[in-house]
């Protein structure tokens, strides 16, 4: 995981809003990016993102810099974003219009009928995700779509890696029990092809 | 060991998510086990899927206003914690046009867009900032002026001149001296108010006047500022129609006669 400049942190802990706003703009895609894995869709995690800036903003005075600043920011991310759901309830189905046209056309190329399928398979794993307990909810999101390793994950949200993993084994299999249930012959396909090699 | 054993571990084992040593455990197992190697070719398929989605799942683009979005809420937040009950209350009584002025007023001052504002905003206006800036001294986040500016408070900054590295942005820079800093570290004189596309050393302050003019005239080369008010994108009309407004409303002292 990449390591804070501690520069513009100490410089924005003495006031300095240029610092802050640099700050913003470092980090904005990446808490952005993991509110929106973890609330599905772009106008909480856009809400979600403002608070985490605004939490940061009140407590950066209390940020001691011998932490990993952006383990800190991440864990704030995805314990706001749980919070946000808590107390939300609009969270439960992906907009049809929330998955852009050039992201569907622009990973077509291969397999030019998957646009759909793959907005599809996304809501459900939307859906999938909140039937999971909190915690492996994150583990989730943080490992196989954001694409932190156990290690980091462990540092995030400041327990063993044994446990990231019991969490992540657990994620894994009622994600997979459930795409199961919808699309079997995707999860075969491939796993057949390897067979007939 | 039994399959059931390893198994259960093929979930992480699919994602290289297990300790080395049971991953190689778990991969010699799977050389000898064709039912294992039958489940791990499924998991990965799934895992190929889920990997995917995550690829291809791109949420819509951040605002482009976001991190003013960010600073506008902050700002909120100090006045509804800082301004008193008693006087949120008469806020509250107000009518809703005066209301939403209010809001309005706030957002051009924010966005640097300085005219047109009635008196009546302006006074509403003026009393909301009143509450952010007492936090701001508190808290040092923010720089008092020499006057009850209404109009400065996105100062990027300040720095002290002699330490300041130009990063070349575009907007407004003002150039600041702190008159007493034993006995009032907070209040600013504003010296020179400039703007260009590229805020560096020899093209902002300079190109008019003299830091030496400016040492002469302060004292010490210690207690000179710079603040910049970025304004990416931003055309030279527009800024020097908001630098205008400001050196009309400040008066710097080496902005007279230019």
């Amino acid at each position: 995981m990449k390591y804070e400049n501690n520069e513009n942190i100490e410089r924005a802990q003495n006031g300095d809003l240029g610092a802050f706003r640099k700050i913003i703009e470092q980090h904005s895609q990446k808490i952005y990016s993991i509110a929106y894995q973890m609330a599905g869709n772009s106008d909480d995690a856009s809400d979600i993102a403002q608070e985490v800036f605004i939490k940061l903003f009140n407590s950066l005075g209390k940020f001691d810099r011998k932490y990993n600043f952006t383990t800190w920011l991440y864990r704030v991310t995805v314990n706001m974003s749980i919070d946000y759901k808590r107390k939300n309830t609009r969270h439960s189905n992906i907009p049809l219009d929330e998955i852009n046209e050039t992201s569907i056309i622009g990973n077509c190329s291969s397999e030019p009928d998957s646009g759909l399928e793959r907005k599809e398979l996304k809501g459900i794993i939307n859906k999938v995700t909140e039937l999971l307990t909190e915690k492996q909810q994150k583990v989730f999101v943080l490992r196989d779509l954001q694409g932190f390793s156990t290690e980091e994950i462990s540092q995030i949200l400041t327990c063993r890696q044994s446990t990231v993993r019991v969490h992540l084994a657990k994620a894994r299999e009622q994600v997979r029990n459930e795409l199961m249930k919808y699309y079997p012959e995707r999860l075969n396909i491939k796993a057949n092809r390897e067979d007939n090699r | 060991m039994k399959c059931s054993k390893f198994r259960n571990r093929l979930t992480l084992y699919v994602g290289g998510d297990l300790p080395e040593k049971e991953m190689i455990k778990l991969s010699e197992h799977l050389d000898k086990c064709p039912d294992c190697k039958a489940e791990l070719e499924k998991l990965k398929s799934f895992k190929e899927t889920v990997n995917d989605i995550a690829q291809s799942d791109i949420p819509n683009p951040l605002p482009s206003d976001f991190t003013s979005n960010v600073y506008d809420r902050i700002m909120e937040n100090h006045i509804k914690k800082t301004i008193p009950k008693r006087r949120r209350w008469h806020f509250a009584q107000w009518k809703p046009a005066v209301a939403f002025g209010a809001i309005a007023a706030l957002l051009l001052i924010t966005t640097g867009m300085l005219y047109n504002i009635n008196k009546e905003q302006k006074k509403i206006a003026a009393l909301m900032y009143e509450q952010v800036k007492r936090i701001a001294e508190k808290e040092h986040s923010l720089v008092r002026l020499d006057d009850s500016s209404i109009y400065m408070k996105y100062l990027e900054g300040i720095h002290r001149y002699d330490e300041w590295k130009p990063s070349g942005e575009t907007g407004i820079f003002v150039i600041l001296h702190r008159k007493d800093p034993a006995n009032d570290p907070y209040t600013y004189n504003i010296e020179f108010i400039g703007e260009s596309e590229k805020i560096l050393y020899n093209r902002t302050f300079l190109e008019n006047q003299s830091i030496s003019d400016l040492v002469s005239r302060t004292g010490s080369k210690d207690n000179i500022y710079i603040g910049i008010y970025p304004m990416p994108d931003s055309s030279p009309s527009e800024r020097r129609r908001i630098a205008g407004a400001l050196i009309k409303k400040y008066k710097p002292h080496f902005n007279r006669g230019i």
